[in-house]
């Protein structure tokens, strides 16, 4: 892949030594008080800062954004560089969980590609040629006119100092019209709660207390600002017994929050209003239920299981559902009684939300009519991203300058007059505001590696004021919190008032709703489109890290790539295979693409899915061309048709995984309802009752008896199958992203990896697979140079020095989950990208074999210097479900021996007396015992 | 008409025989020249495929997780077990004192030697860092580490290195007499060069003793590596714990099916050999006949095993066994090679029943093309299938070769021909000394005559 050549050496390339210098200097400069201006001298390390150990890492509070919201993050920093991030045990909206973006966003820092200063028209400038283009001082028409003919366009954002430079800047020009992007925020939702509620609301919900919930269309466990916290509450609802939570989703992809549900019932997009109407039917005398509901047997059951809860259910709607669904599910809430206990409503946390600044329609007549002068486009990329009807390439040529502020040149900065460096948000100040309301801090963890700057400071560039992002946070913080700076940037975070209100619900509001539901039941023949951004790469921002466009989708384990998918019955119709490409064209309009098909089991017929963000035409290396851009098909609201056609043509898709049935019937994955665990705890299948038999009697021979014996324990009913863990893994431990040739030649790095199973009835089960550090390892007594030993703590580990390569371990290893260097895949790196490896692990070479070693380097550190919040491998601590536990299992009051021990724990092909010593526990549902046609409806 | 049952045509004297045998190749057209060029072209490809697999890595082949070995160990395997019918030949038919053995000995020990050359490339290349590749070997390192001993590939350093060894001497040795012959017919320079390798063989009674003892030695420690070197190459595969690799008949199988395609490339070479070297009064078709024989009795061997191993996994009731020889194996993604397997080294043996087949030196030799090609075949399948699909239907794949490994393989098709082309042209291939030898004691009212 791109990404792999090696003839590109930056320019202006920062050697590990003048980095390491600039950083030491970085770092003596804010112990000394000041702020991140650039050191002029730099300062040796034989004085290094107090804080700076070589070798041993800090811990910084900052934060992550979801769509504007915060999410409260611990990064990692070694002598001065960013090395991992984990979430905030203590942040509300993370608990301690990360996503795969959060975990990935490393990689992006330390990018080859990334804007290294201001450019206008492709040729680098200086900040004083802009200053001295834009200046307040500057004579340009807008600074006359009172702002007249400047516009801004910003993403959806909850930052308080963004806030303070907006405030700022309308006093300055208060003609000047500003835009959030309307794409990327919740505004169905607001929306919605603006038609039941009357006025616009974010909606939170609480899995803790709710003992019934219902997803419409909502992947709400994975997606979204407050996906981990609702992970982890859900999570700890799962444990088999009394108690447990009952999810019912109803979607038309498969996705992550519907596979882990107790029901998954496939819903085209467009007939989850009558679904919603028919609910609140059942459950609200005076309102007749619509025609044509699918499940209708289904949802009267689901009707009356929510009826039984009232006051413990929550309904959710999901992000791309219309508004009428959003306020749909309010009354659904509100007739539940739910509101103010499991389902909350407050003020959104971002900023102007629901106000005029999320309608562009000012913007685009303005520029229609030739009346912007000047177009500042910052930290979004609309000209790739924004809907068709937008037209917003072809209205943005029309100011008579733009200027585009991002991180890579982009297909918006590409085509502005100016582009400049954007940030990494590592590199950034600020003070943002999580999906609750807490007002969350972010600190830059690393002096920036370009010459760039931030929305705020771009605006304060234009107002000729200091850009110092630090005392802006710094009278941010001032004026809501009593605590200093120093306290609130050490703990990340300071709790918030609650802002939570109890609105009162308008059922007057139902006729029309009901009105616009049926409008929506359309009788042609055209497929409904699910077009949803990428839980990978989102709607293109991350589409130049590496490790997230190998990351294997959930449905379909493609990576490197974008896909219409479809429901097998519906492809075995038109007569497709796995890799045709069709061309979809919107119903009623002349937008078409054409993009390969891969069918999805359960996914719901009559309905095409597909993801956003990808088909970049400019940007990084890695971004571009990876994938077929479907923004031509994109809506502003409501539910795209598409008829579909075929081409003829093919197109060769790389996935992990090919096989998803166990076809050779061996219970590897196990799964049973509460019922079934009930009568037999065990769930083993026949002929797996007991342990197999071993001719070695020593539980754990050969290994000293003070040594710890370290093991873990896999909870499947917890796992959503999001693989966080799995970029945490690869962040953690090195491990290269080897691009889509190598991955379609079975050649992907990952030592973690989510197989992805379809148990009887067609339903999916994620589970993790990694090294089972076997007591009895295959691999090891293969292995012709002893490159693989055990050691006396029982893990199974790799000598890289001593591999010379012959691979007979992975032959013999019956999980595959050993890894070869093919290719000395880390050749030719940059220096500045060399810098996200993590110091602790050996960079592997050229033809050695690698695999997990449950961070060994984690474990040392422990035993050496003790871990403050406890030994965890990177992917327990990223795991937003706490799905892993891991530890001693010699010591009987650990997690993962109490795991171990209940009666579920299995062993992954126990029977061939391996003796793993990673565990399952086998998931157990909670299916509703009143819907009997369970197997038939998933 | 010639005589069927005869091992020598005519009434050959020692001096014709010697004069038109002992380098026959000297005399060959133009057809030895196109085959050395041919030849020379695919080593040199093996040459390139060899640098740019070393310099790029084994990325370049078509192995992949969970198929770690792909055509390289299958053609390793194939190779070493092509060697083991000139083993049989030279070792345990002369400890059987078979006197029709003589003509075609050197033809097959040759092909041994050159066979195993092959076959000990493959393991070193197919290493991930092929430069330390000495670390299997047992020997005192500064680092104190030994090679791990429980590893069957351990084992195999020793048994290649032994069996090239062995099949080194015992070629060298019979060789030497016939030296010393070509030194005697040849001049100029390639009499000195012959006069070096001949060690000053001078046919006395001495040497004639000595060598026997020598060859007879050598002979007992041949044959049980006939069965010992092919039961470890098995044992890289029984030793695993994959399904349709770990059985305890590989290696009776194995061992088999190496003579098997090592008797059927014996066929290849000899019958062109026979016709275009014109050895017609030395290779009979008497010796075709019992080559063909024995192809036929190894090939019922190899069918047996075919048969067991499906049952013996039916009867096992071991659900990935049965998973991988009763369904993966005959209807999987590479059920055309079990069957192109079955076809070749069950099916087609079976014309050897017939005795005008077996007189007929061309359709040998069309049968022992396919013979070889179901045998290679049967290395890849064996090789390929049982990794394809093992445990975790997750990790299932599918293998296909790149463009490195398929030049691999004809390179050393192409590196074996050309060394066995460079044999015919410039050395005795045919064991002239043992001929002598037969006809005086297998045909003692002959013409008696001094000299040989």
């Amino acid at each position: 892949m791109s990404h792999d050549d090696p003839s590109w050496v930056p320019a202006a390339s920062l050697g590990r030594r003048s980095f390491l210098g600039a950083s030491a200097g970085t770092l003596g400069a804010l112990a000394a008080g000041c702020d991140l201006h650039r050191p002029e001298e730099l300062v040796p390390y034989v004085r290094r800062p107090p804080e700076v150990v070589p070798g041993v890492s800090d811990w910084y509070a900052t934060a992550a954004l979801r769509g504007g919201y915060a999410i409260g993050l611990l990064a990692e920093s070694r002598e001065g560089r960013p090395l991992k991030i984990e979430g905030h045990p203590e942040h509300p909206m993370s608990r301690g969980g990360t996503g795969p973006r959060e975990q990935a966003s490393v990689l992006t820092l330390y990018d080859r590609d990334r804007l290294e200063a201001p450019r206008e028209d492709g040729t680098a400038r200086s900040w004083a040629a802009f200053a001295r283009s834009f200046g307040p001082r500057s004579v340009r028409p807008f600074v006359g006119r009172r702002g007249e003919g400047l516009a801004l366009w910003l993403p959806p954002s909850s930052s308080a100092v963004l806030a303070r430079r907006l405030a700022a800047l309308r006093e300055r020009y208060p003609r000047a019209t500003i835009v959030f992007d309307p794409t990327s925020a919740p505004t169905p939702r607001w929306e919605g709660t603006r038609r039941a509620f009357g006025r616009p609301l974010d909606v939170q919900i609480d899995l803790a207390r709710a003992d019934r919930a219902v997803f419409l269309d909502a992947d709400a466990l994975v997606e979204g600002p407050a996906a981990l916290a609702l992970a982890r509450d859900w999570a700890h609802r799962r444990t088999p017994g009394e108690g447990m939570l009952r999810t019912y989703a109803f979607e038309g992809a498969v996705t992550s929050t519907g596979v882990s549900a107790d029901h998954r019932l496939p819903t085209p997009p467009g007939a989850i209003g009558r679904l919603a109407l028919a609910l609140l039917a059942a459950l609200r005398d005076g309102v007749s239920p619509p025609e044509g509901v699918p499940h209708a047997e289904a949802v009267r059951a689901v009707a009356r299981d929510l009826d039984a809860h009232r006051g413990r259910s929550a309904v959710v709607a999901g992000e791309r559902q219309p508004a009428a669904v959003h306020a749909l599910a309010a009354l659904l809430n509100a007739t539940l009684g739910n509101v103010g206990r499991t389902v909350r409503y407050r003020e959104s946390a971002l900023l102007e939300a629901a106000s005029g600044a999320f309608d562009p329609s000012r913007l685009f007549d303005a520029l229609d009519a030739d009346a912007i002068d000047t177009l500042v486009i910052a930290d979004a990329n609309p000209v790739y991203a924004a809907p068709p009807s937008f037209r917003f390439a072809e209205r943005a040529a029309r100011a008579t300058r733009t200027v585009a502020c991002a991180a890579f040149a982009n297909e918006t900065a590409a085509s502005a007059d100016w582009a400049l460096p954007s940030l990494h948000p590592l590199e950034r100040w600020g003070l943002h505001h999580a999906h609750d309301g807490t007002p969350t801090a972010r600190q830059p963890l690393i002096e920036p590696l370009v010459d760039g700057t931030t929305p705020e400071g771009l605006i304060a560039r234009l107002l000729g004021e200091d850009p110092s992002p630090r005392e802006a946070v710094a009278a941010a913080v001032a004026e809501r919190a009593d605590a200093s700076l120093d306290e609130v940037l050490s703990r990340g975070f300071f709790a918030a008032a609650d802002e939570t209100v109890t609105p009162r619900p308008r059922f007057d509001e139902l006729p029309s709703l009901a009105e616009e539901i049926a409008a929506e039941a359309r009788a042609d023949d055209a497929l409904a489109l699910d077009l949803r951004p990428d839980a990978r790469v989102g709607e293109g921002e991350d589409a130049e890290n590496a490790w997230l466009q190998e990351l294997p989708e959930a449905s379909t384990q493609l990576v490197w790539d974008n896909a219409a998918l479809l429901a097998p019955a519906e492809m075995a119709r038109l007569g497709l295979r796995d890799g045709d490409v069709v061309a979809l064209a919107l119903a009623g309009g002349d937008a078409s693409v054409r993009l390969p098909v891969l069918g999805v089991t359960g996914q719901a017929e009559g309905t095409v899915v597909a993801w956003l963000g990808f088909g970049r035409r400019r940007g990084g290396r890695v971004a571009r061309r990876v994938g077929v851009d479907v923004t031509p098909l994109r809506t502003v609201t409501g539910v795209p048709r598409v008829h579909l056609e075929a081409t003829g043509e093919r197109r060769d898709l790389a996935r992990t995984q090919h096989h998803h049935r166990l076809e050779h019937d061996e219970p590897i994955y196990r799964r049973a309802d509460l019922e079934a665990w009930r009568a037999n705890p065990r769930l083993a299948p026949a002929g797996h009752e007991t342990p197999p038999p071993s001719l070695h009697e020593a539980p754990d021979d050969g290994e000293p008896s003070d040594a710890a014996r370290w093991a873990m324990a896999i909870d499947l009913s917890r796992c959503t199958g999001c693989k966080a863990c799995v970029i945490a893994c690869q962040a953690e431990n090195d491990v290269p992203a080897v691009g889509k040739t190598q991955v379609a030649l079975g050649r992907e790095m990952h030592w973690l990896r989510i197989d992805r199973y379809l148990t009887e009835g067609d339903e999916v089960g994620f589970q993790p697979m990694l090294c089972q550090h076997c007591e009895h390892a295959p691999c090891e007594y293969v292995c012709p140079t002893n490159a693989t030993v055990h050691s006396p703590d029982g893990l199974n580990v790799m000598a890289y020095n001593r591999c010379v390569g012959t691979r007979f371990c992975q032959n013999n290893c019956p999980y595959h989950v050993r890894r070869f260097n093919w290719f000395d895949y880390q050749r030719g790196r940059p220096a500045r990208e060399q810098l996200v490896h993590n110091p602790d692990v050996s960079v592997r070479g050229r033809g050695v074999m690698e695999k997990c070693t449950f961070c060994v380097q984690r474990i040392r550190r422990a035993e050496r210097y003790g871990e403050p919040g406890g030994l965890r491998t990177a992917c327990q601590q990223a795991c937003p479900s706490e799905a892993i536990a891991f530890g001693d299992r010699s010591d009987p009051s650990e997690p993962v021996s109490r795991w171990q021990r209940q009666p579920r724990a299995y062993s992954v092909l126990g029977e061939l007396g391996t003796r793993p010593r990673v565990q399952y526990l086998a998931r157990v549902d909670h299916p509703n015992p009143g819907l009997r046609e369970r197997d038939g409806e998933r | 008409m010639e005589n069927a049952e005869a091992l020598l045509l005519g009434r050959p004297s020692d001096r014709e025989l010697t004069e038109r045998f002992v380098t026959p190749g000297a005399r060959a057209g133009g057809w030895l020249r196109v085959g050395l060029w041919t030849c020379a072209g695919l080593t040199g490809l093996l040459v390139l495929s060899i640098a740019y697999t070393v310099l790029t890595g084994i990325g370049t082949w078509g192995d992949r997780i969970p198929i770690g070995w792909g055509f390289a160990i299958a053609n390793f395997v194939w190779w070493i077990g092509i060697g083991h019918a000139g083993t049989f030949i030279s070792a345990i038919l002369l400890l059987l004192e078979q006197p029709w053995r003589s003509s075609i000995n050197r033809i097959a020990e040759s092909m041994t030697l050159f066979a195993v050359v092959q076959a000990g490339l493959f393991p070193l290349l197919h290493l991930g860092r092929a430069w330390f590749f000495y670390w299997l070997v047992p020997y005192p390192s500064t680092m104190e580490v030994w090679p791990q001993f429980t590893s069957p590939l351990t084992w195999d350093v020793g048994a290649i290195t032994t069996y090239a060894t062995i099949s080194l001497l015992f070629w060298y040795l019979g060789l030497i007499p016939d030296l010393a012959k070509a030194r005697d017919t040849k001049t100029g320079r390639a009499r000195k060069v012959f006069a070096v390798f001949a060690m000053g063989w001078r046919g006395s009674a001495r040497h004639a003793r000595h060598l026997k003892i020598a060859q007879l030695m050598l002979a007992g420690l041949a044959t049980p590596l006939v069965i010992s070197v092919h039961t470890i190459v098995s044992f890289d595969f029984a030793v695993g714990v994959t399904p349709g690799w770990h059985s305890t008949v590989f290696p009776p199988y194995f061992v088999a099916g190496a003579i098997f395609s090592g008797f059927a490339m014996t066929l290849t070479l000899v019958v062109p050999l026979r016709r275009w070297l014109g050895l017609e009064a030395v290779i009979t078709r008497r010796h075709l006949d019992l080559l063909a024989k024995l192809t036929l009795a190894t090939s019922l061997i190899v069918a047996y095993a075919y048969v067991v191993e499906p049952f013996l996994a039916w009867l096992s009731g071991a659900h990935f066994e049965r998973h991988m020889y009763l369904e993966v194996r005959p209807f999987g993604p590479y059920a055309f090679l079990f069957w192109l397997t079955v076809a070749c080294n069950v099916a087609v043996p079976q014309a050897l029943w017939l005795r005008r087949v077996r007189h007929s030196p061309w359709v040998l030799f069309a049968l022992s093309i396919l013979i070889n090609v179901g045998m290679w075949v049967e290395r890849v399948m064996l090789v390929v299938t049982s990794q394809h699909r093992d445990f975790l239907p997750s990790s299932w794949d599918v293998y296909l070769p790149s463009w490195v490994d398929t030049s691999l393989f004809l390179g050393t098709l192409g590196f074996f021909g050309l060394l066995m082309l460079l044999t015919v042209r410039h050395l005795p291939i045919i064991p002239v000394t043992e001929i002598v030898e037969m006809k005086r004691e297998e045909l003692p009212d002959g013409p008696a005559e001094e000299g040989a």
